[in-house]
């Protein structure tokens, strides 16, 4: 086999999986908003209510999802490979900033997230990581003392 | 106009314009962010200014991105953003060969008059397009907004159906939170957080930040080598005879990128490319083209910056953005409480004139810093994506976060960022979803108060002239994008058939 050769997309009857799936999540949602809308009052014509709206686009969507299915039937759509590690670790680090920010301070949180998106990249440089956290906490230190107001955050824990 | 310069030249907008372009150049060197990514990533920034300054800033941002774009493209045959994807073509021969400064040049002038002559346009188109936005009611404003939405979602590259599904999406997350009308919460799911909808920066740092890192880690090009930049005036400037073979060049690469960057969802690299091809076509020594001609470059940097300037001119005196990042710009509008549209001229006067003297403030800080920031914008480019990418997670942390104070927003930015990979594995385009994001409050309301004012009567939409008309002219499109649609279809599923046979 030649590099240069695509690989094969997975079928399913017919159908490339890839374009079904995106096809399937439109529909579902689609579904989903129409019947939420229908819970919400309608109104009449004459004075269209909250409910209207969403419901007409909730149906349009389950619509066009449908022609992404029909449409992917000849499509070649390959998925890439999903970069799980880089993935858990980027949404770990925000995360942990989160969660960080309000109770620890802003010095543990940007520490907290640069090493754990650190973890995102295959080979694992503390020493730059380090410097790269350091040099944000400076710049952290700078804003908020510089530009009062602009940025309220805590920098140390209870600060 | 006066008024214009008046505010342009005030210090604090000279100050927003100098920032935004030199950030904005630095965001398109970098490689792996684009204009989208900076500019959600700074629009937290420019919260704390006022309505005039946050835009020249924005807007500053956009097309010095697009500038600093060409500047990796040409000297490292790494487009920093899509607009300068044709900037590859030439642009690298060029400094294969040793001309990388005259390239740099070259894209700096071709630029600076791409850019004037959308401006000039700009100026000249503001006040009648304006007039007829003024004879504009709800039922036209709802068919232009659809027509806008359509055509932005269909135009760009990819399947047109699954740009308008994506548009709808866009519109339904415009609608979650607290109905203004009558006060029912929609979509909120007992979620406090999403009473007061859903915030424009969140999203776009998710979709287009965080899903932008990780397709960086799927597929990354990093530049290894460093190439020599000769920055001395001489080697830099161009000479007589280049000056006469792109003036030409530069006419047409104008025009072409100022008609294109008026329609909605064409842009700056559709713009580019046309004029590279129109270029091409017409040279009398066409086999130049890709080994470093200069009339290349030069077409195609004129049009990519006059597209992005043109493509103001909708979004300022309509009020309809025809890209994802004139929907950001309008979206920041928004937040600033200035609704973008006709009467923008008449309520807004400094921020609209102000807005356009800017864009030659801009454009000529462009020129002058850039000349003789080159060997600055090299070395930027070197930047390794390991320290890179940690420092663009903290800044939307930080931008999340300083909008409310409030640690959840960064939550739903970890998950816009997860839909947005998603998206992107499922081939789904994400801009037009943010199109749909911020104007769907608006056709929402426009579908209503048509409905209200006609008493009920759904006919509105096609019996009112203008409106009827640009709904046909919506429907045209549709039929037209299903028609070359069915024919691809038809084409591959007769090339399958023929390959099937050969076995």
């Amino acid at each position: 086999m030649t590099p240069e050769e695509p690989p094969k997309p997975p079928m399913l009857a017919g159908f490339n999986v890839l374009e079904l799936a995106a096809g399937a999540v439109v529909v579902i949602i689609g579904l989903i908003v129409s019947a939420e809308s229908m819970t919400y009052p309608m109104g009449s014509l004459r004075n269209v209510g909250a409910g209207i709206f969403p419901m007409l686009l909730g149906f349009v969507m389950s619509a066009l999802g449908l022609a992404i299915i029909l449409e992917g039937r000849v499509s070649l759509a390959v998925a890439p490979k999903v970069p799980w590690r880089a993935m858990f670790a980027i949404c770990a680090a925000l995360g942990a900033f989160a969660l960080l920010i309000d109770r620890a301070g802003a010095y543990a949180a940007i520490f907290a997230l640069i090493f754990l998106a650190g973890l995102a990249d295959k080979t694992f440089r503390p020493v730059t990581l380090l410097i790269v956290a350091l040099s944000l906490c400076g710049f952290v230190t700078a804003l908020v003392f510089g530009f009062r107001g602009m940025v309220n955050m805590d920098l140390l824990p209870g600060g | 106009m006066a008024l214009g310069f008046a505010v342009a030249i005030s210090w604090s907008s000279l100050w927003a314009c100098f920032i935004g372009v030199t950030l904005g150049t630095f965001i398109g060197v970098l490689p792996g962010v684009g204009a989208l990514a900076g500019i959600s990533l700074l629009m937290p920034l420019t919260f704390g200014q006022s309505a005039t300054d946050a835009i020249v800033m924005l807007a500053g941002i956009y097309y010095g991105s697009i500038y600093g774009g060409s500047t990796a493209a040409i000297l490292l045959n790494l487009p920093g953003s899509v607009t300068s994807a044709v900037t590859c073509f030439d642009g690298y021969p060029m400094a294969q060969k040793g001309e990388a400064g005259k390239a740099l040049a070259m894209t700096t002038l071709a630029s600076f008059i791409g850019g004037c002559f959308s401006i000039v346009l700009m100026m000249a188109f503001a006040a009648p397009l304006v007039a007829v936005a003024q004879s504009f009611g709800s039922p036209e404003y709802f068919a232009m907004t659809i027509l806008g939405l359509l055509a932005a979602s269909t135009l760009s590259q990819g399947s047109p159906v699954k740009g308008i599904a994506m548009v709808v999406v866009g519109l339904l997350l415009g609608l979650v939170g607290t109905d203004i009308q009558s006060g029912v919460a929609r979509f909120t799911f007992g979620s406090r957080e999403l009473l007061d909808g859903i915030s424009l920066v969140v999203l776009a740092m998710g979709l287009f930040g965080v899903s932008e890192i990780l397709v960086n880690f799927t597929s990354m090009h990093f530049a290894t080598t460093r190439q020599k930049v000769d920055t001395s005036w001489a080697a830099m400037w161009p000479t007589k005879k280049e000056w006469k073979s792109t003036s030409g060049s530069m006419a047409r690469g104008s025009v072409i990128g100022a008609v294109i960057g008026i329609l909605p969802g064409a842009g700056a690299a559709i713009a580019a490319f046309v004029a590279y091809s129109v270029e091409k076509k017409v040279s009398k020594t066409p086999e130049r083209f890709g080994n470093g001609a200069i009339e290349g470059l030069a077409a195609s940097e004129t049009a990519n910056n006059s597209a992005a300037q043109a493509a103001f001119i909708p979004t300022m005196s309509l009020g309809i953005p025809g890209s994802a990042t004139m929907a950001l710009l309008l979206g920041a509008l928004l937040i600033h409480g200035v609704q973008p549209g006709p009467l923008v001229i008449s309520t807004n006067p400094e921020l609209f004139w102000g807005l356009i003297a800017s864009f030659w403030i801009g454009n000529l800080l462009l020129l002058v810093l850039n000349l003789p920031l080159i060997g600055i914008w090299v070395r930027m480019l070197m930047i390794p994506y390991h320290i890179l990418y940690p420092c663009i997670l903290f800044f939307i942390c930080l931008g999340a976060y300083s909008a409310r104070s409030n640690p959840v927003d960064i939550g739903l930015v970890i998950l816009f960022g997860l839909m947005g990979y998603g998206m992107k594995l499922l081939q789904l385009p994400a801009a037009p979803l943010l199109l749909g994001l911020v104007l769907g409050p608006m056709a929402e309301e426009h579908f209503r108060r048509s409905l209200l004012l006609s008493r009920g009567d759904v006919t509105v939409f096609v019996t009112q002239p203008i409106s009827a008309g640009l709904l046909a002219v919506a429907v045209i499109i549709v039929a037209s994008t299903i028609r070359s649609s069915l024919r691809k279809r038809r084409q591959i599923i007769a090339a399958q058939m023929a390959e099937n046979g050969q076995i």
